[in-house]
Parts: structure tokens; C-alpha cells; sequence
């Protein structure tokens, strides 16, 4: 039986997405199990991928609310630039993609 | 009273540090910049027209002023890969405890001729009118040939399309020579080395088999200056070095350098696999700088400008409002829009570092090949979109609010061998530790007056505007 671990997030601060890239970040090591709890709380089982120690496991457990924190206020960054971080970076690649004159 | 514009703050000590996209800063008392946030500062305050002419009250902005200080300062975003790394070679007869290359030995590492030429006409299909060839490698003198025929083509192409053209070769010196040092001077190419510090550093870092690797750098040093010509050279920081900042600023000004830069140790290549041995904390290295940059400042004070290269660009950025276009201080950072490497076998990666860790077995910022594509692919290749992504500042977590914003910049690769993402982990990623370190010294010190004075004087193209002839061979 691989090394199991639950746990829970609050949903009221991490949106569905930042739990989801939470997970992603873990994938190669464990398989997550996302379920909603109530209105306030996200349940989050993982189970250690074959090689993954129940020590790692605990580490993972221990970075998660970082990482979803860190994922939370990334998503937030995306959003409030919009329009202007596009047209930065679309600017960049065009001028960088002309023909030679 | 006027509404605060969009700004970013950092508080230090009972001062307010703040900044807005325009990259105009300005230090608050904390009852200041209270008043300023609420937008309840009242016009008789002594700060208000300040705050107003810098852009920070929403209804007091001179859009016009602003959008030609931003335009200026973001000049990169009308750019194309300006920057060009031939590894004309992974062959090298050095072993450096912190190779960053990966260093190998052999022929086989070299690149031919064939391969050189697709190269080369594939760097002018860049749009830019100012072009720079950098030789890398390895050690670029074990394949002279190549270098030779790459510099003879690129100056034929030069003349041909009437763009402008630099070259610089990175080398260790050892195997320099008459002959080939008056090939270079022929061709007008740069040479740059690396000076680890006094004898007893230098060769504790730079191991060369059957002699001393500092003697050789200075013999040759010593030659250029004899022909009027001061040598660029790096300084890369290993642990040995921390407790050495006041020898290793003098080995620099003894020698008559221009500059010096004080780089941190990046974990990749060798320097990664002995980590433990070589490498220090964010806060290690921040005592280090902050005690070689008292001695660099006192230096100036003693006579001829001598800036600290990373100290210079951010003070370009903030004092003087222009982009001096470092690769990985700007946003969006140069990856394949900037600069573009080309290995040995025609393999193009998005920067130098994206070829290293190729070699460490990685080849995430593998590009294609040359006789693929050309700069207008790469820029258009998915993992460039990615990156100019993921080194926008905007759109990083910790960046976007960040005080140093209008002056920092993001390299999504080291924050990728460190954190496995390229986006970056700021403030807890070991460059953001070491850049925002850095960046707060320099705007403490911007605060006393005296060591303002000195500061100003390294802010690019000042020292051209002062007539200085070191300004020549200033490089960022």
C-alpha cells in the first residue's frame, strides 16, 4: 500500500485552480485527491507515487499551503496587470520577431 | 490633497521607500507617507510638488513627461536580439571548481567551419542595426580558427548590411600568444577574462595543470594596458572569497581596472555538484558585497571612477531612467528576444545558461537547430513565449508589488534549477534574497549625500559625458 496522507485548505482563501496548481507542482511524487468539504474547506488526499517515502509525503503536506499561497498571489498578479503585461510581452516578441532591415 | 497614482513601498527602518512603473523613487518619513497613501498629504507639505512631478498623485501627472520617462526606460521592448554567444568549442585546458559550462575535453567539442558560417548568417538576419558576437566556450583559443573565420565573416556581413558590430571573446588567457593576440587586435575584437582576486584566490579557483592561471591573466593584462587598452574581466565569488572583499577590490584597482563585478556563485554546471564546498547563504554573500562596495566607494573618493557593475545598472535604471539592457535585470528578460547562444554543434538555446543545462542533462531551453531556424523563430518559439512570461514582473507574485520593480529583473531558469518553476518563488529565492540585499544597500547609501556623489558618477554614459576614456570599456 503506498504512504497516504490527508489534509485540508481553506476554500474560502485558495480557489479551486490554485489548489489544482498546488498539486501540479507535487505530481511526479504523489496523486492528489481533491474533494470539496462543506462551503468552507478543500480535503486533499495524497497518496506517494512508487520510490516516495512517507518522510517526503510529510514534506509535501508541510509545503502545500506555501505553494497554494504562492499560486493564489500569482493568480492575483495575472489578474491585475491584464491588458498592459500582454502588450509588454507582445511587444517584446514582435520587435524581436521582425525581418531584418 | 490628490489621490495616491499606482505605487509600490518598502518599508525600512521608520522610512518609506517607494516607487512607481515610471521608475521614479522617493524615501517618506512613515507620518508622510501615511498622509500620501490616504491621499489626505496636504499642497503646503514640502514633498507634495515632489510627489506630484514624479507621478505619484493621481491627479497631478504630467502624462506626457511620464510616457516619454517610461518609454525610455523600457527601450529593450523595441529591440531585437542584440547579444549573439558562439560556444565556438566545450573543450577547455581549465578545471574551475565552479565551472558554470561544464567544461570538456577534446576536438570533438569544437565547432567547425560549416557549422560556424550557418551561424553567423543566421545573426544578421537579426532586424537590430548593433550586433554583439560573443566567443564562449569551453575555452575559446582551442579552436583559434574558428574564431578568426567567424570574426573575418560577421565584419564582411557588417560592412555588407551596414550594421554595427562588436566582438568579444571570453577567455581564460592561458593560451594566448604573440600570434594570436595580434589577430585579435587585428580584427578590433574585446577580450575579456576572469580575476578571481589576489595570486592565492585566483588559483584556488581557477586550476590550471602545470602552472599558475593568475600569473598568465596578468602577464597579458599587463600587455593590453601597455598597448592602451584596459581589459574587461569578471569576478566570480566562491566561499574562499567572502573573507577576502578588501584584497579583492585592491587586486582590481593595483591592476588598473575600470570596473569590477562582484557575481555571485549560480548553482549550475560543477559549481552545483559541490555546492557544499563552494557555495554560501544569500546573507554570506550580502556581508561580502556590502564590504567590498565600502572599499569600492572609498577608491573613487581616492581618484578615477571604478564602479561595481551590478551596482551601475540598477543606479542607470533609477538615477538616470534609461535601460541599459542586462539580460536578466530587465522585464521581460532576454531569453531568445535578447540574446540568443549557439553551441558548438549548431544547437541554439534561449541563453547561455539554457546550453549549460543541456549539458547537465536538461533541455527544457533547447531551442532548435540553425539550420532550422533564425532569430525570428526563436522569438516566436513557444518556450521564448513562456519565459517572456514568466520573467514578466507583472505578472510575478512577488515582483508585482514590489518596491524594486522599475530596477529588477527575473531569470526563470535559475529560479527553475532552484525551485523546479520558472516562475519565480520572490522573496524566498536565493537571487531575490541577494538582488533585493543589493538593491537596498544602494538606496541606503543614495540616502547620505556623500556616497550619493560617488554613486551618481556610475550611472551609464556619465562617464562618457565627463570625458572620461575609461568609459570605453565600461561594461554592465
Amino acid at each position: 500500500m503506498p504512504e497516504r496522507l490527508e489534509w485540508s485548505v481553506d476554500a474560502e482563501v485558495y480557489s479551486r485552480e490554485t489548489v489544482f496548481a498546488s498539486c501540479r507542482r507535487w505530481s511526479a511524487e504523489a496523486s492528489f485527491k481533491i474533494t470539496k468539504k462543506g462551503k468552507k474547506l478543500w480535503r486533499v488526499a495524497a497518496a506517494a507515487k512508487p520510490g516516495v517515502s512517507k518522510e517526503r509525503l510529510a514534506e509535501i503536506h508541510d509545503g502545500f499551503e506555501d505553494e497554494a499561497m504562492h499560486q493564489e498571489l500569482r493568480a492575483g498578479a495575472l489578474r491585475d496587470a491584464g491588458k498592459v503585461r500582454e502588450a509588454v510581452i507582445l511587444r517584446a516578441l514582435l520587435s524581436a520577431s521582425q525581418d531584418p532591415q | 490633497m490628490s489621490r495616491p497614482a499606482p505605487f509600490n513601498f518598502r518599508l525600512r527602518g521608520d522610512r518609506v521607500l517607494i516607487s512607481n512603473d515610471f521608475g521614479h523613487f522617493l524615501w517618506l518619513d512613515e507620518e508622510a507617507f501615511s498622509a500620501f497613501a490616504k491621499g489626505t498629504l496636504p499642497e503646503s507639505d514640502p514633498r507634495f510638488g515632489e510627489l506630484c512631478a514624479k507621478g505619484f498623485m493621481a491627479e497631478r501627472m504630467d502624462l506626457t513627461a511620464l510616457t516619454e520617462r517610461w518609454r525610455a526606460r523600457n527601450t529593450h521592448l523595441w529591440d531585437a536580439s542584440c547579444l549573439h554567444i558562439l560556444v565556438v568549442t566545450r573543450n577547455c585546458n581549465m578545471r574551475c571548481v565552479y565551472c558554470h559550462a561544464q567544461a570538456q575535453s577534446g576536438s570533438q567539442w569544437d565547432m567547425s567551419e560549416a557549422t560556424a558560417a550557418k551561424i553567423v548568417d543566421r545573426v544578421f538576419e537579426t532586424p537590430n542595426k548593433v550586433l554583439t558576437i560573443e566567443f564562449q566556450g569551453g575555452e575559446p583559443l582551442t579552436n583559434f580558427p574558428v574564431v578568426l573565420f567567424v570574426a573575418d565573416r560577421a565584419r564582411r556581413l557588417a560592412k555588407k548590411t551596414g550594421k554595427e558590430l562588436r566582438l568579444s571573446l571570453i577567455t581564460n588567457l592561458s593560451l594566448m600568444d604573440e600570434e594570436k593576440y595580434a589577430a585579435l587586435r587585428e580584427r578590433n575584437i574585446e577580450i575579456c577574462s576572469s580575476l578571481d582576486g589576489p595570486a592565492a584566490l585566483h588559483d584556488a579557483n581557477r586550476l590550471l595543470f602545470g602552472g599558475s592561471s593568475y600569473r598568465r591573466v596578468i602577464r597579458w593584462w599587463n600587455r593590453l594596458r601597455q598597448d592602451g587598452v584596459v581589459p574587461a574581466a569578471l569576478l566570480t565569488v566562491t566561499r574562499k572569497t567572502l573573507d577576502h572583499a578588501d584584497a579583492v577590490v585592491e587586486e582590481y584597482r593595483k591592476r588598473g581596472a575600470t570596473s569590477i563585478a562582484l557575481r555571485p556563485l549560480n548553482p549550475l554546471g560543477y559549481a552545483k555538484t559541490v555546492w557544499n564546498k563552494i557555495g554560501y547563504t544569500p546573507e554570506e554573500f550580502l556581508a561580502f558585497y556590502r564590504r567590498a562596495l565600502d572599499r569600492v566607494i572609498a577608491a573613487n573618493r581616492r581618484g578615477r571612477i571604478f564602479p561595481e557593475t551590478t551596482a551601475k545598472v540598477f543606479l542607470t535604471k533609477a538615477l538616470a531612467a534609461r535601460e541599459p539592457n542586462h539580460m536578466d535585470l530587465r522585464s521581460p528578460c532576454g531569453a531568445g528576444i535578447g540574446q540568443i547562444a549557439y553551441d558548438y554543434d549548431g544547437e541554439i538555446y534561449s541563453c547561455d545558461e539554457g546550453r549549460l543545462l543541456r549539458a547537465m542533462g536538461d533541455d527544457l531551453f533547447h531551442l532548435g537547430h540553425v539550420d532550422a531556424m533564425g532569430p525570428k523563430e526563436c522569438a516566436l518559439h513557444p518556450t521564448i513565449r513562456t519565459l517572456a512570461q514568466a520573467s514578466s514582473l507583472d505578472a510575478q507574485s512577488g515582483c508585482s508589488r514590489c518596491v524594486y520593480k522599475p530596477t529588477c529583473g527575473v531569470c526563470p531558469l535559475l529560479e527553475y534549477v532552484e525551485n523546479g518553476d520558472l516562475f519565480t518563488r520572490a522573496p524566498d529565492s536565493r537571487r531575490c534574497r541577494i538582488l533585493m540585499g543589493i538593491q537596498d544597500d544602494l538606496f541606503e547609501r543614495l540616502r547620505d549625500p556623500r556616497q550619493r556623489k560617488v554613486l551618481e558618477t556610475w550611472v551609464d554614459g556619465e562617464m562618457e559625458r565627463r570625458g572620461d576614456p575609461a568609459a570605453l570599456y565600461q561594461r554592465t
